[in-house]
């Protein structure tokens, strides 16, 4: 029992020494806050802990992935054991497993802090659980993301549920931390207005080649399990569709044909290679022709097996390619190689292949570090009140960039943004009779007396516009709105008057037997920016563009902790 | 590839290996790092080091593990307490990656660096915290004589601070914005003959599309020698009218109605086009100095690789060609046999270098002469070599007179972070004098204040300043953190400090040169040569 009190001493002692930095008030208001942490990679390893020994308290975790090899070069928490296990999950058991326990290895947050209270789901932050009101329920939500559309969506949610958001991304030596308050904009480009027309070209021609295609397709998918299938897939993508290609004669008048391979030589040489060079030299050593047709040969008949055994249980399952599974690696190098040979076109080493083909981002723990660092002293100012005193920071290059780290007031909310000039509403209705036409008629027109062309979209999909009233009958359920699917896009468009453009987003919730709908959010919405005659795209290059000056520097990508970095010259504050 | 002993290096490091290669990463497992305090700042510096394979560390610690340390340090805990702080901490960051080993040594800094400055020399890397002025300045005297790269890392408040001292650090890849090395204006044999392939009045509209605008520069430029450089006094267009006019006979080449995307790439690279492929006078510089070098035993690739540069331009009066192609607009085939062209033109310059460095170490007796990777990578950043050489942090601290005027002018822009600079120093001066930190103890906040006010004038007047130099916010700012150690700003400033580590360790991109200060209540940094 003495040690129990000894170590509650110290902690008092350890929260005093926090305490006085950040200031007691902020230190208790991180104390009671909680807060959203979404991801849990590189950065969001760093958080946690730095939310953690900042004497944060109340932390939930959302994550949908499971721990790759290649993550154990930064993401701390984890360790080889627990390489193929979802991270929020070993997140959890981790912490949980340690609350008064001795420390058995690094792996615990929490014993520092043993009030803590973290709570970690192995889901999808679009799930329709997480609704607006959840949302709410956080007093800072911290993003730690990997792609795009979560980042836009938790932004959009952030946004109409009203909370602060802290943005983060890293690529290589790069990083940015960027603050998402009520009327500050969304950095990851502008919502779009779903807009679907197609008119398939019904070209006799093409269907008869299309058909004839699948035919071939069928033909050779028929002999999956065959001895000969590499053979089969050789001969039809490197023997008769180039010979195809060639016949079109008009095609090579001014680049040079591809040259069509051979399989039956390709398959005598490849009996006189030595095995394929392993190691390191496997994945930076381009391979030869003959090397990357007996890596096809191998890796195709080891996919096909997978894919037999695979269908046995589950007739509908399909492959899709994974950068981190070998097999399907080296499929994709031996064929985008043996392709390129046949072009003339230089070929790749494995490594570069995968980086291209997994859309890989250089990621390391100094620069999570240092941007998980930032993202919490933005938390202290925004648990403060210091909102006005928040910054976007930005990680640039040392050299020709002295600073290292730059801060700049957060922009203001663009009037071209989707985001910035929308309204938000949450509606709560009985969605087995509310119908479209009773939203159109008493919510919209009625209620928010909008005024104008109507026109509402479902994330892309038409559901409702000026020439397309077919649904008004319908209810909310027929028309299949609500949960994943449940947020309405209505734009407004009112020639006459300008003021009068606005754009709405509904999240529509069910509520068993509601009489008529109950509306929540704010009714003083912006007016939504509509372009003008689209102005000439070109841009108008001027002598400034000769000068060998480089201001952007633009990170993009769908893997890692990357995100959007876009940093320019002018809009640092300059020390030096 | 999982072998019974874990993952592969490669595959665990394959997000880093994108970023530095397998020679990056082949340093990296080669450094040894001494870390001398084991607080969080230079525990999360070890951190970010560990993760992706150093070669080994060494904690030098002999304080005992308090409360405070176990609150913001996440390589101590309750368990630690009353136990060697070192000890602990090794214990815990040995957990982050089996391939790297840790040790510590349970010592008084103070005195090894008093004592015995052989110890240092195991190391290739020293990062330090906590440590008295006098000590920094000692270790720095140690470091700078036996050429071992130190940093001095920081989290005081919200205060970040790091110093870098190197007093030669080489770059190969320097990694600049650009790396553009076309010789247009001087083209090599093969470059004419592959331009002069080209027919423009015969070509069909599709491939006139297609002309790589290196090509339509080439001709360009072949024609205003021909015919228009006497009226220029020139051989090439180098004032504004003479780029105009140059532009004009771009433009005239161009045929109505034909795409013309090629042609207006060609005019945007006119500019570099016109620049004459000159040796960068850092370049020659460093060119120079190899001359000077004698070659050893001992003597770093870089100097060696240099020196046959030297020779191979008083040859021919270029640098190696880089051999790089940027992206333009044309056809495949046309940009292969360009990327081609330069490729092999720049292949050839490195054999010829690697021929002639491995000349010059035949005479010296080097133990691993360079071979053709490195030579090939030294040539294809000719034009972009950097040294840096900073200054050291015992002439900071004891020559300021030198920068003095320098601070003193930054320091009335009170947004800049020299004051926060100052401020350090004068705690540091502070500690010298009490033997605590000001605002330390609860109690003594207010009297501390005068007292580090005092502190304050003594050494700005000292360093010939004016007394008023530091707002009296600042100093309240700074006796009210007391010295504690925020756990973010250690993150923070433990990330800054090994990002930077790892540039140094690597020879890749351009580190630090010298000081960072960072502002956490500001959110803005700024960085000062000392």
């Amino acid at each position: 029992m003495a040690a129990t009190s000894a170590a509650t001493q110290t902690f008092a002692v350890r929260d005093s020494d926090g305490a006085q930095t950040v200031g007691r008030n902020t230190w208790t208001a991180a104390g009671n806050a909680r807060v959203l942490m979404v991801g849990a990679g590189g950065i969001g390893c760093e958080l946690l802990k730095d939310l953690v020994l900042s004497g944060f308290k109340n932390i939930v975790i959302m994550d949908l992935d499971t721990i790759d090899v290649s993550n154990l070069n930064r993401q701390f928490l984890f360790q080889k054991q627990h390489v193929s296990k979802p991270k929020a999950y070993v997140r959890t058991l981790i912490l949980f497993l340690l609350i008064g326990h001795k420390p058995v290895a690094s792996e615990s947050a929490l014993r520092f802090n043993p009030a803590a209270n973290i709570v970690a789901h192995h889901r999808s932050i679009f799930d329709a659980e997480f609704n607006v009101s959840w949302f709410r329920s956080f007093d800072l939500v911290m993003n730690a993301l990997d792609n795009i559309p979560a980042r836009k969506h938790v932004n959009l949610m952030c946004r109409a549920a009203n909370r602060p958001l802290i943005e983060s991304g890293t690529a290589g030596y790069l990083g940015q931390v960027a603050v998402h308050l009520k009327n500050t904009i969304l950095l990851f480009g502008k919502e779009e207005d779903g807009d679907i027309s197609t008119s398939p070209d019904e070209n006799a021609k093409e269907i008869e080649d299309l058909k004839r295609e699948a035919d071939e397709l069928k033909s050779i998918k028929s002999n999956l399990s065959s001895p000969d299938f590499a053979k089969l897939v050789f001969e039809k993508i490197f023997i008769r569709d180039v010979q195809r290609l060639l016949e079109m004669s008009e095609m090579w008048e001014n680049r040079a044909p591809p040259v069509p391979l051979s399989y039956n030589t390709l398959d005598i040489e490849r009996k006189n290679i030595q095995s394929i060079a392993t190691g390191v030299d496997r994945n930076l050593k381009v391979w030869s022709l003959v090397e990357n047709f007996s890596i096809f040969c191998e890796s195709i008949s080891i996919l096909a097996n997978r894919l037999v055994q695979e269908n046995l249980v589950d007739s509908e399952f399909s492959m899709s390619f994974d950068k981190d599974d070998d097999d399907a690696l080296d499929f994709v190098t031996a064929i985008t190689n043996l392709r390129a040979y046949m072009y003339g076109i230089e070929l790749q080493s494995r490594f570069k292949v995968k980086e291209m083909a997994g859309n890989i981002i250089p990621a390391i723990s100094t620069t999570n570090a240092i941007i998980a660092g930032l993202m919490v002293l933005q938390a202290f100012k925004i648990l403060s009140k210091n909102e006005e005193e928040c910054k976007n920071t930005y990680l640039v290059h040392g050299g020709q960039r002295t600073q290292i780290i730059c801060g700049e007031a957060p922009p203001k909310p663009s009037k071209t943004c989707g985001t910035c000039q929308a309204g938000y509403f949450t509606i709560h209705i009985d969605t087995h009779k509310f119908t479209l036409g009773q939203f159109v008629n008493k919510v919209l027109k009625q209620d928010l007396q909008v005024d104008g062309e109507i026109s509402i979209n479902e994330s892309g999909r038409m559901i409702y516009d000026p020439d397309f009233e077919d649904n008004v009958t319908e209810t909310f359920e027929v028309l299949k709105i609500s949960g994943v699917n449940g947020r309405l896009l209505v734009l407004v468009d009112n020639d006459d008057d300008e003021e009068k453009n606005v754009a709405i987003n509904f999240f529509v919730v069910h509520k068993d037997n509601a009489i008529s709908y109950e509306l929540d959010g704010d009714r003083n919405f912006p007016v939504r920016y509509v372009a003008k005659a689209p102005a000439d795209e070109r841009r108008t290059r001027t002598d400034e563009d000769e000068e060998p000056s480089n201001k952007k520097t633009k990170a993009d990508g769908n893997e890692g902790e990357n995100s959007i970095v876009e940093v320019e010259d002018d809009e640092y504050v300059i020390l030096l | 590839m999982t072998n019974s002993n874990g993952p592969s290096k490669e595959q665990k490091y394959d997000r880093q290996l994108r970023l530095w290669q397998a020679h990056g990463q082949l340093a990296l497992e080669d450094s040894k790092i001494l870390a001398i305090n084991a607080c969080a700042t230079v525990t999360e510096s070890l951190k970010n080091l560990i993760l992706p394979g150093i070669g080994s560390f060494t904690i030098l610690d002999a304080t005992i593990t308090t409360p405070q340390d176990a609150g913001n340090n996440f390589f101590l805990d309750r368990n630690s307490l009353g136990k060697p702080r070192g000890e602990c901490a090794v214990a815990l960051l040995n957990e982050l990656n089996p391939d790297v080993a840790g040790v510590h040594v349970f010592e008084d800094p103070s005195k090894i660096i008093a004592a015995n400055s052989e110890f240092f020399e195991k190391f290739n890397l020293v990062i330090a915290s906590q440590l008295s002025q006098a000590d920094v300045n000692a270790l720095s005297n140690i470091c700078f004589s036996k050429n071992i790269p130190l940093m001095i890392v920081r989290a005081y408040g919200f205060i970040g601070y790091l110093r870098v001292q190197t007093n030669e650090h080489c770059i190969v890849e320097s990694h600049p914005e650009s790396n553009l090395d076309l010789r247009l204006d001087s083209p090599f044999k093969e470059l004419i003959e592959y331009s002069d392939s080209f027919n423009l009045p015969a070509l069909e509209s599709m491939d006139f599309a297609h002309v790589p605008y290196a090509v339509i520069l080439l001709k360009s430029l072949q024609e205003w020698k021909s015919k228009l450089c006497s009226k220029h006094n020139n051989a090439l267009p180098q004032t504004g009218s003479d780029r105009n006019a140059f532009k004009d006979l771009v433009r005239s080449l161009k045929r109505p109605g034909v795409e013309d995307e090629n042609f207006e790439e060609a005019l945007v690279a006119v500019f570099r086009a016109c620049s004459p492929t000159t040796i960068p006078l850092n370049i020659s510089a460093i060119l120079k100095e190899s001359k000077s070098k004698i070659i050893a035993a001992d003597t770093p690739s870089f100097w060696i690789i240099a020196r046959a540069v030297a020779n191979f331009v008083d040859e021919t009066g270029y640098l190696p060609l880089a051999g790089i192609v940027p992206d333009m607009k044309a056809d495949t085939e046309s940009f292969v046999k360009l990327q081609t062209i330069y490729r092999d033109r720049a292949h050839q310059d490195a054999l010829k270098i690697h021929t002639q460095a491995s000349s010059l170490v035949s005479a010296a007796a080097v133990a691993t002469p360079p071979n053709i990777e490195e030579v090939s990578r030294f040539c294809k950043n000719a034009r972009n070599l950097r040294i840096v050489r900073t200054s050291s942090i015992a002439s900071e601290l004891t020559e300021s007179s030198n920068k003095a005027a320098e601070i003193g002018r930054l320091a009335e822009d009170l947004e800049s972070n020299i004051g926060l600079y100052l401020g350090l120093r004068a705690v540091d001066a502070f500690y010298t004098a009490n033997r605590r930190f000001p605002g330390f103890h609860d109690q003594e906040v207010e009297s501390d204040i005068g007292l580090l006010k005092k502190t304050v004038a003594s050494m700005l007047l000292k360093m010939g300043l004016s007394a008023g130099l530091l707002n009296d916010d600042l100093i309240h700012e700074i006796v009210r953190a007391g010295a504690s150690e925020l756990h973010t700003m250690a993150s923070l400033m433990g990330g800054i400090c090994s990002q930077e580590a790892i540039k140094l360790i690597t020879a890749q991109y351009v580190p630090l040169n010298n000081t960072f200060v960072y502002n956490g209540m500001k959110s803005v940094g700024g960085s000062f040569e000392f």
